[in-house]
């Protein structure tokens, strides 16, 4: 009997392909090396087994020195070779590669796209020696019985390769600019501060950590002007409602206090009414960032968490694959089996009744995805109990699904013009006269309503309150991770698959802080630096062009090698001039980590016994850390407080509640991250009671 | 350091005192003056003008700085 080697992307996937192809429950376990495969026998010998994303990774060839630069020849190797902490892959590598001996053919079923197809190759070429020219690939959106056992059966009889090489050149490139930009950061800094800080930089990072940069630069320099709009109450029939002045903004202060003295307590005519109807048309299927925008929208969702809570739903089979551009639904999903399964679900039985009951067109968007439909539920029932994010985001994906058949929503919008005196005021109103697809939405529909009052021409109404209110002119709104995603969308940097966790990246190197992103002091100083030595790294219209060029491989029509040494011959010129200007560009960066190490080590909370500064305070000798008082010179101070010795220090902005001394977090790896009060811990130890915390002299409040 | 904007320790604009961001804030900070002038009727000195900014939310952190030093470097009166 022949043995056929499955290749998944994630563990769950394994399972599901090996259900589906040799029936429930008919799976066999199998451990090898402590990594799970899946065995079936259907005709043939069926192993299935699973990477855990990827398990090689580009890295420099030979074994050189972290911090060299610039570093140019980079290889693929297995990736605990290639990074730190990455032991399991290891494990994971060795077992396909003894289990790969027994197979006679190979199937790569990773998820269709740039990634996936990238996971399976490397995955089969390295660990598999060589099998990546022999191997078939499965195409699948959904991880349903139906659809895995009909990608099985009509599986493609090689390799996409063209997405896999696009898929390594954008590793590649993408190493090639991280680790030479982000060393020549690092090392300059290291020398000119003597500390050592992870500053990193990339082709996207970089431009879009520009983005907010050059918005917070506009609202530090940004002067509001001044303009006053008019609040207005008219009386009509007995009936308060609110009039609006015909001009939004008056831009003069006494042409307000005119109007307002020429109107108040007059009486008004009715002159005009005006009414007109228009069209709301149902939403558009999800592709994945409207998606993480309507997540963060609805329920305050980062991009990333919208992404990990879709895949887990993916490999729950809940829903298709969520990394999509598609706003597409072809019929060939099977829409009514769908609505038929989601029938099945209380919440959304009268919808689907409804729109079972006529023809099942969804009203689509222009974007297209050649791999994937837009993200839509299968219609199979959690088997599980959703946790409440999961829960959410389904009920926000089924919804949305479903209002895309909803019929159109008709608004009728109205206006009445009132004159008084020579002045112009309008009342408007608006309400749905057919609800179509909204109730389909539920309440991520959100059609705003306003009664309008019953008018006729030629009626009087009074203004019975008219106000000048004082209005200034807004900055530019800071980004959140869901408009600073659609800005690097728009921009056309980064995929759809790696934006979200960019953003990610930009907040874990200490750029970024707060859901409304302010860029720190270290990412005016990167993003300034970089602007000044290599401009163009920073810029939208390189990392566009890269865009394209690996686009240009997906098609064919461009050779992954060529972009490479493209890559380097752009980046040679860049990495000399920043080679030649170390001194220079780390100077630039000392003042600022100096402040930051500062600000790391420095409690904002005094002495509670003379009233100097408290500090994080390593013991030369003995080398364990604590909390001492700075004032030990001057005042012989001897105030002093423990510190965890594992793990790393996070002073935090929290005071404690019990005595409002300030919080640590200590993280170790593969913990939870651990808040404690250093006052309380000796309190309690000593067996007294935690006392409020109160320094004696010099307290600075904060 | 010679070549530090006027304002903080970042490095000069060609051509000019002060770093890229300080010398947009002054330059909006100047160029508004005349819209505001006109929007209270002409009627308003430099000093309401700044003391308006400085109580704004909006105004942003760079022009507060230049206020702040204008304010300090000016002998009271």
């Amino acid at each position: 009997m022949k043995t056929v080697l499955i290749v998944t992307e994630k563990p769950d996937a394994a399972l599901h392909v090996a259900e589906a192809l040799g029936g429930r429950n008919q799976a066999k376990r199998i451990s090898v090396k402590g990594v799970p495969f899946f065995e079936v026998t259907n005709g043939e010998r069926i192993l299935v087994c699973s990477a855990l994303g990827h398990l090689y990774a580009v890295a420099a060839k030979g074994s050189g020195s972290t911090s060299q630069y610039p570093v140019w020849d980079c290889s693929w190797k297995p990736k605990h070779l290639a990074e730190r902490g990455q032991q399991r892959q290891e494990k994971w590598i060795r077992a396909i590669t003894q289990v790969s001996k027994e197979a006679d053919r190979f199937v790569n079923a990773c998820d269709f796209d740039i990634e996936g197809s990238l996971i399976g190759y490397t995955v089969l070429k390295y660990a598999c020696n060589g099998a990546d020219e022999k191997a078939r690939r499965m195409k699948f959106s959904t991880l349903t019985e139906r659809e895995l056992r009909e990608a099985y059966a009509k599986t493609l009889p090689n390799l996409d390769f063209p997405l896999a090489f696009a898929g390594m050149c954008r590793h590649e490139v993408d190493w090639l600019f991280g680790i030479n930009l982000s060393r020549a950061l690092t090392q300059s800094a290291l020398k000119a501060s003597n500390r050592y800080l992870t500053l990193s930089t990339g082709r996207v990072q970089g431009p879009t950590l520009r983005f907010v940069v050059e918005r917070e630069k506009e609202i530090q320099a940004f002067v509001p002007t001044p303009f006053w709009t008019l609040r207005t109450k008219v009386d009509v029939n007995g009936r308060i409602v609110e009039a609006v002045y015909e001009i939004d903004r008056i831009g003069v202060k006494t042409n307000g206090e005119s109007i307002v003295k020429e109107c108040s307590g007059k009486i008004g005519t009715v002159e005009d009414l005006e009414s007109s109807t228009y069209e709301l048309s149902p939403p558009t299927p999800f592709d994945l960032s409207t998606l993480q925008s309507e997540a963060y929208r609805h329920f305050g969702y980062t991009p990333r968490l919208a992404l990990s809570i879709a895949e887990r739903l993916y490999l729950d089979q809940l829903i298709s694959y969520p990394r999509t551009s598609s706003q597409k639904l072809p019929p060939s999903i099977g829409f009514e089996e769908i609505m038929t399964g989601l029938s099945q679900v209380q919440n959304y039985q009268s919808s689907v009744r409804a729109l079972l009951a006529g023809r099942l067109v969804p009203h689509e968007g222009k974007s297209e995805d050649p791999a994937h439909p837009a993200v839509y539920p299968t219609g199979t029932a959690p088997k599980r109990n959703l946790s409440p994010q999961e829960q959410k985001l389904f009920d926000l994906i089924v919804r949305r699904f479903l209002a895309t058949f909803g019929e159109m929503a008709t608004k009728q919008s109205d206006k009445a013009t009132i004159k008084v005196g020579q002045r112009i005021f309008l009342v408007r109103g608006s309400r749905l006269l057919q609800k179509g697809w909204v109730p389909l939405y539920g309440p991520y529909a959100k059609i705003e309503e306003l009664a309008m009052p019953k008018l006729k021409e030629g009626d009087s109404v009074k203004v019975v309150e008219i106000k000048l209110e004082d209005k200034y002119t807004q900055p530019p709104s800071r980004y959140n991770p869901s408009s600073l995603l659609k800005e690097m969308e728009e921009s056309g940097i980064g995929t759809k698959a790696t934006r979200a966790e960019i953003i990610e990246t930009l907040y874990r190197r200490g750029y970024l802080r707060d859901q409304r992103m302010i860029a720190t002091p270290l990412a005016f100083q990167v993003t300034d630096i970089l602007t000044k030595y290599c401009r163009r790294v920073t810029e939208v219209t390189f990392t566009r062009e890269l865009e394209e060029k690996m686009e240009q491989i997906e098609q064919g029509s461009a050779r992954r090698e060529q972009v490479v040494l493209d890559t380097v011959d752009y980046l040679k010129p860049i990495l000399e001039e920043l080679k030649g200007r170390e001194e220079d560009v780390g100077n630039e960066l000392t003042s600022i980590i100096r402040e930051m190490w500062l600000g790391s080590i420095t409690l904002f909370v005094p002495c509670p016994e003379c009233g100097s500064t408290l500090k994080i305070i390593r013991n030369p000798r003995t080398k364990k850390r604590f909390i001492g008082c700075s004032g030990k010179w001057k005042t012989c101070c001897t105030f002093s407080l423990p510190l965890p010795q594992l793990g790393a220090l996070t002073l935090l902005e929290k005071r404690c509640p019990e005595c409002g001394f300030q919080l640590i977090q200590v993280k170790s790896r593969g913990k939870r991250p651990l808040v404690s009060c250093s006052r309380c811990y000796v309190n309690k130890a000593g067996i007294q009671k935690p006392v409020p915390y109160a320094p004696v002299r010099h307290a600075r409040s904060n | 350091m010679v070549d530090q904007c006027s304002f903080c320790e970042k490095p000069r604009e060609p051509h000019s005192e002060y770093c890229g961001l300080h010398k947009v804030a002054l330059a909006n900070l100047e160029a508004q003056y005349a819209n505001w002038l006109m929007a209270f009727g002409g009627e308003l000195s430099k000093d309401e003008y700044f003391s308006k900014l400085m109580s704004l939310r909006e105004t942003g952190d760079a022009v507060k700085r230049l206020i702040t030093r204008n304010q300090q470097n000016t002998v009271p009166r």
